[in-house]
């Protein structure tokens, strides 16, 4: 379980991290907290011959509020945003749906930036980041540009990333009153990759739901949204009967694969239950 | 046939008496008091100095290319390219590995003969094919990305009922005869088919328990040295077995025990993982040798999971229990195919443990058991948490509940309706084993009274009408402590015994240095636990001096004494006897010298805070650091004579039961042991300090392992034919500390029940019959295998009846010779 041979880069700056990813193109990847990279070099399931380490490029790590928006940079580790007062504030799906992220070791080391670039469709991040509406920031050595979280994710370990971009920021719209936000996932083991998890968004006004959004973890694609389900949803008062039609619609509309601990039919009652378990507790956050 | 003691009553004469060395006595000053562990220091400053952190001059490093087949073939192996790489130091195929080590150790008779690299054929996916020596084992991997191998695909056997009627192609060992079948053997017990005709019910169940095993955060490894001039090896190894598997790789490796010295590091968990090893060492050995410089090979965590030595029973029950209408159990019949991997490293030594306690806690009359071994494409069986006995517990508990259902009886009435009485001890099961003594229904009613069952019906009633899934479980186990060896080999057939009884020894040597320390040598490797805090709890004891003052180390195999290992909770439970008897001896040597010293007789002589003093008279003492400075260097101005000149250093070798030989109660052999405790949940924060600090650790761990083998394991264990299984075991789940199932658990210690049997209201009388009961073995064992006629009848093979008696009388031989049942039993009841 050790890599075969790679060059190791380590920039002292975004343009020299980015000069570096052009100059390597497909060869290249770009080792951020290594936690998914570093153990797949290992079972030499890739094998990068240029990794380009930006754990040393200043300013990556920051998380803050710009305007109307929660903006984390690629860097920050897992462990800085379960913990962060303006994440909590802001963006309290992050924070309910860190709670099931890895272990702690992991969560010191892994950073969000490397977690949405590796696109694992079992992760936490890409479905909140997709229920949320955030956008990606991006850029190569000679653009840069901003992708909406929902487009982002392009399929299972797959993203809208071209050669030679990296992810550099991520924006999250913060969240408005009357807004409740709720996590709900089953995994074998507390910190383990999800069989399914739901994140629900929901806000509610004059005791109707103005604007729902669900995304799944779990499924066939990372990021997933659940645009149908999210429109039964508005104009009901999320009582009893409108999260069970919900739930129900849930079921039908994601698209598991099956993995080796869940097949897609226990995939779906799995989300049917957590997605009821998530919009009632959104709801109740809500009020 | 009949039992031999059909009353469960040992006969007249069978207990010999008591080695005990000292009574039991209360206010220990150390023993049982809650101290630090000796061993954490180095450990939690990453100090431990594994196998992983051996480095030799001149040392390269091994990696093994391992097979992705599994049943396969090799045709070709072409290693040019692989030998061709820069710091690629040697390449070595099994072909070539054979012209330099023979077949490795194992205990199955006849052998399933097994290379430490594949020859010719590979039976599971991870199998060892090739090794690479380099400069480091980065480029060790690249190698063996490097080698190229042929295989034609052969058939592959994963289940193990198919297995038993493999032909052709897919039998996996052709040259040991037609089939996949290792042993087929049925073992009766008593009355069987009386006690089946007397039943009004007879319970049929089968039952399936897939395998599971340690995963150790530190993986077995080996660092080899050979030196061409004198032929010896020496290996650094984290074998907890190493003196009784030394020798053996010896063998494998062609040299005698005198050419090979096997020092053991400390180790990074067990449970069974570390018992063997005895792969990497006789990979590492002839790696060593044919490269001509040091080799450390360390299993990473694929070859750990896919090649190691400690995968659990694999077994598939179809199990009878006759009982009564009223729910007594009268009989057990049951077919058990157990599943043991591609090759047969103990034999049936897991059913020779298992038969040893194979009526559990309940006096079932007889009992009959067919055995089918069977080889699949799987890794082999090895030792791991249990050896087997654990899935008979389970079995009977299932069997019981089964019984408990079909007669609608409630299950803790039909256990309790069950269990051997506190006045039948001790009682002989019908396999011959005996327990020595407990109270079962005490164990029963203590843990029905803290689990507050009404309560949990309660909320069990509450839970179901919300429509959750809520049950409640209960069941009373019966665990025997410490193993012997013989178990490996008990159940062999009659053509090929194999070994005869061991006595499975274990060993301490204790010196006083000048300066007045005590240096305590064990005989056995450390495998994770606190054997050094418990040496020295002892031996503070006994010498009455800081536990500061004493040093413990671990012997090497040619240093060190006869041992078996700490493998089966045998280390405090047996080594704690060996350090008593020697620190013993060494005291009274020492209280002579200090009595000529101080001019004083010894008998008026006490050691006490670190001195030797006269009794009652404070003040008049002398530092034992004197005494010991004397001794060893002024020894002309002791008088001649054999009391002086006798030197300073003791050993006792220990055989078993040596358990209570340690002094009396507490001992640490009692307390530390979880297997002497009731496992109770809820009521946590109860119990002793060191229980808090040592037991409830492992406690926890129990219900873990459970935990972690209840989905599906056998489906997910087979290996396919693509290779899948091998990144299957990967991605199984080890249940990690989050994952415990209950939060709650007590121990509870119930007054010894042996002190009930003394008549004369003297506890160390009783506690002197109950320790008798416990010599049953070796005593019992001589008078029942008088010079040799057993194995000369074995020989002659004189027919079925001879053969079943010859089983019972194995059995009961392997029960007296240290199986001992420290039959206090345990009754848990976890509500998930």
């Amino acid at each position: 379980m050790k890599p075969p041979p790679f060059e190791y880069v380590r920039p002292g700056s975004l343009p020299e991290a980015l000069d570096a990813l052009a100059r390597h193109g497909a060869t290249g990847r770009i080792l951020a907290g290594g936690q998914s990279l570093v153990p797949m070099m290992n079972l030499r399931l890739v094998k990068p011959a240029v990794l380009i380490d930006i754990n040393r490029v200043p300013g990556l790590a920051e998380i803050r509020v710009d305007g109307g928006e929660l903006v984390i940079g690629a860097l920050a580790r897992h462990a800085a945003l379960l913990g962060s007062a303006l994440v909590r504030k802001h963006c309290p799906l992050m924070a309910d749906a860190y709670r099931w992220v890895g272990h702690g070791p992991i969560r010191n080391r892994g950073t969000l930036g490397g977690n949405i670039s590796h696109a694992d469709p079992a992760s936490e991040m890409p479905a909140v980041l997709a229920a949320c509406d955030a956008t990606i920031g991006v850029r190569s050595a000679k653009q840069s540009r901003t992708i909406p979280a929902a487009g982002f994710f392009t399929g299972a370990l797959a993203t809208a990333l071209a050669e030679g971009e990296m992810v550099t920021e991520i924006r999250v719209p913060l969240a408005q009153p009357g807004q409740g936000a709720a996590w709900e996932e089953a995994a074998n083991r507390k910190g383990d990759f999800a069989m399914a998890g739901v994140g629900v968004l929901v806000t509610v006004a004059g005791g109707k739901c103005t604007h729902a959004a669900i995304g799944v973890a779990g499924m066939a694609k990372p990021g997933t949204r659940l645009s149908a389900t999210e429109k039964r949803l508005v104009g009901t008062a999320l009582d009893a009967a409108a999260i069970a039609a919900a739930a129900r619609a849930a079921r039908e509309e994601v698209r598991p694969s099956t993995s080796y601990h869940a097949d897609a039919t226990y995939k779906r009652e799995l989300v049917e239950t957590l997605a009821a378990r998530a919009l009632a507790a959104a709801r109740d956050r809500a009020r | 046939m009949t039992a031999t003691f059909p009353k469960h009553i040992p006969p007249e004469g069978y207990i010999p008496p008591s080695r005990q060395q000292e009574p039991p006595r209360e206010g220990y000053k150390y023993i049982g008091q809650n101290m630090k562990r000796v061993e954490d220091p180095r450990l939690l400053t990453g100090n431990g100095q594994y196998v992983g952190d051996i480095v030799l001059p001149k040392m390269a490093h091994a990696a093994v290319l391992r097979s992705d087949r599994a049943h396969a073939r090799i045709k070709r192996i072409d290693t040019a390219k692989a030998k061709a790489l820069a710091g690629v130091y040697l390449v070595l195929t099994g072909a070539e590995a054979k012209t330099m080590t023979g077949p490795t150790a194992q205990f199955a008779s006849p052998p399933v003969v097994q290379y430490c690299l594949a020859v010719e054929r590979v039976r599971h996916v991870g199998e060892a094919v090739a090794a690479v020596v380099a400069e480091s084992r980065y480029v060790a991997e690249d190698a063996c990305e490097l080698i190229e191998v042929e295989y034609e695909d052969l058939p592959v056997v994963v289940d193990p009922e198919a297995a038993m009627t493999s032909t052709g192609d897919a039998v996996l060992h052709p040259e040991r005869g037609p089939n996949n079948i290792a042993q087929q053997r049925t073992f009766r017990f008593g009355p069987v088919d009386e006690d089946f005709a007397k039943a009004d019910v007879v319970v049929k169940r089968t039952l399936r328990w897939g395998r599971s095993g340690a995963q150790p955060l530190e993986t077995v490894g080996c660092v080899a040295a050979y030196e061409p001039g004198s032929g010896k090896f020496t290996m650094y190894t984290n074998s907890s077995f190493l003196n009784y598997v030394g020798w053996l790789v010896g063998a494998s490796l062609g040299v005698p025990a005198s050419k090979l010295n096997l020092i053991p590091c400390m180790t990074g968990g067990s449970f069974g993982s570390k018992l063997f090893t005895h792969k990497a060492m006789t990979l590492a050995g002839t790696l060593a040798r044919a490269a001509g410089r040091p080799v450390k090979y360390l299993e990473d965590r694929i070859d750990s999971i896919t090649s190691c030595d400690n995968h659990g029973s694999d077994r598939l029950y179809r199990c009878e229990l006759a009982c009564k209408r009223d729910g007594t159990m009268l009989s057990l019949r049951f077919q058990v195919i157990d599943d043991y991997g591609a090759y047969f490293q103990f034999g049936v030594g897991t059913h020779g443990n298992s038969l040893c306690q194979i009526v559990g806690p309940y006096r079932i009359n007889s009992v009959q058991m067919e055995l089918v071994a069977v080889l699949t494409n799987k890794c082999q069986q090895g030792a791991y948490r249990g050896f087997g006995s654990e899935v008979t517990n389970w079995m009977l508990e299932r069997m019981a509940d089964a019984a408990a259902d079909e007669l609608a009886l409630d299950p803790v009435e039909l256990r309790r309706k069950n269990l051997i009485q506190p006045d039948q001890f001790p009682y002989v099961i019908p396999s011959g084993n005996i327990y020595d003594s407990g109270n079962y229904p005490a164990v029963l009613e203590e843990a029905l009274r803290i689990a507050d069952l009404p309560q949990w019906k309660k909320l069990r009633a509450e839970a179901r009408a919300q429509g959750r899934c809520v049950g409640i479980g209960v069941a009373t186990c019966q665990e025997r402590s410490v193993f012997s060896a013989t178990e490996f080999w008990s159940l062999n057939g009659t053509e090929n015994p194999g070994f005869t009884l061991t006595s499975s020894p274990e060993s301490t040597q204790l010196r006083i240095d000048p300066t007045g320390t005590i240096h305590v040598t064990l005989g056995s490797p450390c495998w994770g636990n606190s054997p050094e805090t418990m040496a020295t709890q002892i031996v503070a004891e006994q010498f009455q001096v800081d536990p500061s003052q004493v040093n413990v180390v671990y012997a090497d195999t040619q240093s060190g004494f006869n041992s078996t290992g700490p493998g089966g909770s045998r280390f405090t439970v047996m080594i704690a006897g060996a350090i008593v008897g020697a620190a013993k001896r060494v005291k009274d040597k020492l209280l002579r010298v200090a009595g000529h010293m101080m001019e004083t007789d010894v008998a008026d002589l006490e050691l006490r805070d670190g001195k030797i003093g006269v009794k009652g008279v404070p003040g008049k003492e002398k530092p034992l650091g004197e005494v010991a400075l004397f001794a060893h260097y002024f020894r002309l101005n002791l008088p001649e004579g054999d009391d002086f000149r006798e030197r300073a250093r003791r050993e006792l070798r220990v055989r078993p039961p040596a358990h209570d030989d340690a002094g009396g109660r507490p001992q640490p052999s009692r307390d530390l042991l979880p297997d002497h405790g009731q496992h109770v949940p809820r009521g946590a924060g109860r119990g002793r300090p060191e229980d808090r600090q040592d037991v409830h650790p492992r406690l926890r761990c129990g219900p873990r392992r459970g935990h972690g083998r209840e989905p599906d394991d056998a489906r997910r264990a087979h290996p396919r034919r693509d290779g899948a299984g091998h990144r299957h075991r990967a991605l199984r789940e080890v249940p990690l500390r989050r994952e415990r199932p209950a939060r709650d658990r007590d121990v509870r210690r119930l007054p010894d029940p042996d002190a009930r049997r003394d008549a004369a209201g003297d506890p160390r009388r009783a506690r002197r019959d109950a320790l008798a009961v416990h010599r049953v073995r070796h005593q019992g064992r001589r008078r029942r295998r008088p010079d040799g006629r057993a194995r000369s009848a074995h020989a002659s093979g004189r027919g079925r009846a001879l053969v079943l008696r010859r089983a019972l009388r194995r059995a009961a031989a392997h029960a007296a010779q240290g199986a001992r049942a420290r039959a206090r039993g345990r009754a848990a009841i976890g509500v998930r």
